[in-house]
């Protein structure tokens, strides 16, 4: 062993961390080197001083507060439970769209003709304008039920068209916005999540929608759609989406890959 | 009842049992008080930044995997907290401005003296830098092994034994007036 070997497991030395062998090797070395053995008992002595130093005692404003801010993550917890978004929507749906599939393909039927329509009202000039922006008012709600009701669909192809259909509607209602940012946190296909990450995109103006999309990056599991989100996030140039960024780059699931992406765009930002 | 794991714990908090949450806090809220103590010196900071620490457990509980032990899962997120501590007070203290305050300080046995020894240790551990205080800090007070330290910090095994080597050869050129001889 020579001293340089020695210096370098003074370490391993100190936390008892040596095994027998190493051990005997390291006192042979120190039986015969002067300079070693001041060298170990003064980084020794600085370890055991460093012993002396007592754990202290935190206030206990830190506890009171720890349990008061438990109470409340579980409060919201309860709460979303008891009222969870699909009945909410489930509930309005009936309200509006039909349940039999023969009355539901009708309904579409009605929507085809109502854009025929406006593509004649066009082109032969309606009597009033005020009855012409009643029909486009109404073919925006029609695209929202298709919308909404593709999106409560069961099957994934259904409600990627749904997510879809979005594009067509100009001022999302809130019902169709929240539908959107349900999916986007719960929906159990990434491709349905990663196209309502570009819906959303479309609707970032919002700063409900920047709330979920930072919320739902630090859910994200897929590395798919949390790169989307990153991109969106930092497109996005807000003070809110930057931080969430920060947080993901921190997390220690997030894959080598993504969280590089991220702090290469972050960095783009800066 | 046989008393469950840190990571069964986390894994029913993960899994929406948060009450959970509270065996934790009472096993390892002192730990980080003091990780954090140690390294700030400010005990008002340290048990903001420790709920902070605790705060970002609940938030991210869904992205608890349980892989490795949770002690590093822990302090990975307590050393990035910390990061961000410093970075947001901008907590740096110039090399230059070190060396002025050693040199016209009380030489550091009077220091040593004159308020408690534990003071003294404290004010020395202040002079360190932030990297090798802190691995000081997790090897020595948070008994931890230096392999969990390497993946809590993300930098070889080798190189956090080398750091608590040079820290605590600076901790004693700080604490006795030996200072220039002492080889780095
Ligand atoms: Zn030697």
């Amino acid at each position: 062993m020579t001293c340089k070997d020695l210096q370098d497991s003074i370490p391993d030395y100190l936390a008892g961390a040596l095994s027998s062998d190493e051990l005997g090797h390291f006192h042979g070395h120190l039986a015969e080197c002067e300079s070693c053995r001041m060298e170990l008992e003064q980084t020794q002595s600085m370890w055991r001083t460093l012993g002396e130093l007592p754990d202290e005692e935190p206030s206990p404003r830190l506890r009171s507060h720890f349990y008061s801010l438990l109470e409340e993550e579980k409060r919201r917890v309860a709460k979303e439970l008891r009222d969870p978004w699909p009945r909410r929507l489930e509930a309005w749906l009936n309200s509006w769209w039909p349940r039999r599939p023969a009355v539901q393909m009708a309904m579409t039927a009605a929507l085809l003709i109502v854009g025929v329509i406006v593509g004649r009202g066009i082109q032969s000039a309606p009597e009033t304008d005020v009855e012409f922006q009643q029909l486009q008012t109404e073919v925006q709600q029609m695209h929202e039920m298709v919308s909404l009701s593709l999106l409560n669909g069961n099957s994934s192809s259904d409600r990627l068209r749904g997510v879809n259909w979005t594009s067509r509607v100009d001022q999302p209602s809130a019902d169709l916005l929240e539908s959107l940012m349900n999916t986007l946190d719960s929906d159990p296909n990434e491709n349905v999540r990663m196209a309502a990450v570009d819906a959303l995109g479309r609707f970032s103006d919002q700063p409900v929608v920047v709330d979920v999309l930072t919320g739902s990056l630090s859910r994200e599991t897929s590395p798919m759609v949390q790169i989307a989100l990153i991109d969106l996030l930092i497109a996005v140039q807000e003070k809110k989406a930057l931080e969430a960024l920060r947080d993901f780059v921190e997390m220690q699931s997030v894959v080598p890959e993504v969280r590089a992406h991220a702090e290469k765009g972050m960095s783009g930002t800066l | 009842m046989r008393e469950m794991t840190d990571h069964q714990l986390m894994s029913a908090v993960r899994d929406g049992d948060l009450d959970k949450l509270g065996y934790l806090f009472e096993k390892y809220h002192k730990q980080l008080y003091n990780y954090f103590l140690r390294q700030l010196g400010d005990p008002q900071s340290s048990e903001d930044i420790v709920q902070e620490v605790f705060l970002k457990m609940l938030k991210y509980r869904h992205t608890y995997r349980g892989e490795g032990r949770f002690t590093t899962w822990m302090y990975s997120i307590a050393h990035n907290a910390r990061i961000d501590h410093f970075k947001k007070t901008s907590r740096y203290v110039a090399t230059d401005e070190i060396d002025r305050l050693l040199s016209t300080a009380p030489s550091p046995e009077e220091a040593f003296e004159k308020s408690s020894r534990h003071e003294a240790l404290y004010k020395a551990l202040s002079r360190l830098s932030d990297d090798k205080r802190e691995v000081l800090v997790l090897s020595r007070f948070q008994n931890l092994k230096y392999e969990e330290i390497s993946r809590i910090l993300g930098c070889p095994v080798g190189t956090i034994k080398a750091r608590v080597f040079h820290a605590l050869n600076d901790l004693r050129r700080f604490l006795y007036k030996s200072g220039g001889e002492v080889t780095r």
